[in-house]
């Protein structure tokens, strides 16, 4: 069958909704405004509650010192909060550019998986390097016959076996979350070829 | 009674006018309703964000467009994989057809849109665009090309729809 032309597709694209959907967008929207709303309430909330602090701290303790470092402070949460507005701000109206904002999300995710990857290299042995801290500590700073005390706890039921049971959970959950990554920083890479190949083919005559 | 902000009164002429063309937009890179009404929420989120933004430079239209637009291929790109293919829901018909014409609208409509999800990202903007009816130089602001690679792109995606359609069927 030939599809129609591309008009009549364009009529069946932007046919009206129903009255349901219509509904279930005004939800949506009325939601959005809320939540909107609320996130920089509690950001506002937030930058208030830190310069009252800050305040406070100076009438308690009015000296030239504390207010340099409450002016500071303060001109600080201020700047931080107005930097933190005006870059999201940025973020968002940027229109077009994408390659710039897939490198921007490459870099992110990039950045996300090294941490991730480094959590997951350091988590078992961060852990025997506990247990071990622990052993020394309750043998007055001797580690002799550590493995067979760790071995010991960790096959009989106790806050041994507890301890290895919250590490393997742990480590699945890091791994999972490192895959997702992975999958991501692969899809990233995916798009940002097929946004090149886009590109060279907009300039080919 | 205290006059509305301006944010809230574009908020609400957004929420009002292109409640069709965010819609579709969220259709056109996720077939899972559940998720395509958490991307709709997440792009009226960023343009309540981006409105104090709003100049007037370009339409509104073009403005909200470009935010969807963004956000959507966030969205696809956290997901980390192409849109599942789910059945999209039965009401999908116009008012004032007869019931074997809408059957035969609905199921050219799933099609369209089976189509467009089918298109590598950077096409499938180009056409929705070209749905949505924007000029290539309103194109060529939100995808951030020129409006002669904008007119390309669109042909591109235009015989490609047509080709995955054809295929399909």
């Amino acid at each position: 069958m030939t599809p129609p032309d591309f008009d009549e597709l364009a009529r069946l694209w932007t046919q009206e909704q129903s009255p349901e959907e219509q509904r279930e967008f005004q939800r949506l929207a009325r939601r959005a405004g809320r939540r909107a709303k609320a996130l920089e309430y509690a950001e506002h909330g937030m930058g208030a509650l830190l310069i009252i602090a800050v305040l406070a701290a100076f009438f308690l303790n009015s000296e030239p010192a504390t207010l340099i470092v409450g002016g500071l402070t303060v001109a600080a949460i201020l700047w931080a909060g107005w930097r933190r507005h005006h870059r999201r701000e940025a973020q968002l109206i940027d229109a077009g550019n994408r390659e710039a904002m897939l490198d921007h999300a490459l870099r992110n995710a990039r950045a996300r998986r090294n941490r991730s990857a480094a959590g997951l290299a350091l988590i078992a042995p961060g852990f025997l390097l506990g247990a071990l801290f622990k052993y020394s500590v309750q043998n007055g700073g001797e580690i002799g016959g550590f493995l067979a005390a760790f071995v010991a706890s960790v096959t009989s039921v106790g806050w041994g076996l507890a301890g290895l049971i919250v590490l393997l959970l742990a480590m699945a959950w890091l791994l999972r979350s490192h895959l997702a990554i992975r999958r991501e920083l692969a899809r990233l890479e995916a798009l940002r070829a097929e946004y090149r190949e886009e590109a060279r083919l907009d300039r080919q005559p | 009674m205290a006059p509305e902000p301006p944010r809230d009164a574009l908020f609400r002429r957004v929420a009002t006018d292109f409640t069709g063309l965010i819609s579709r937009i969220a259709l056109s890179y996720e077939a899972d309703p559940a998720l395509r009404r958490d991307l709709i929420q997440d792009i009226l989120l960023a343009i309540w964000m981006a409105l104090p933004a709003y100049r007037g430079a370009a339409s509104l239209k073009t403005f909200v467009a470009s935010i969807a637009q963004k956000r959507a291929i966030s969205h696809v790109t956290r997901r980390a994989r192409e849109p599942r293919q789910v059945e999209l829901p039965p009401d999908l018909a116009s008012a004032g057809l007869l019931p074997d014409e809408i059957a035969v609208r609905n199921d050219l409509k799933r099609q369209v849109v089976e189509a467009i999800q089918l298109l590598p990202l950077p096409q499938r903007e180009a056409v929705v665009l070209c749905f949505e009816g924007f000029s290539y130089q309103e194109m060529s602001e939100i995808l951030g090309i020129t409006p002669n690679a904008a007119m390309l792109r669109c042909q591109r995606a235009k015989a490609n729809l047509r080709s995955i359609m054809e295929r399909r069927s």
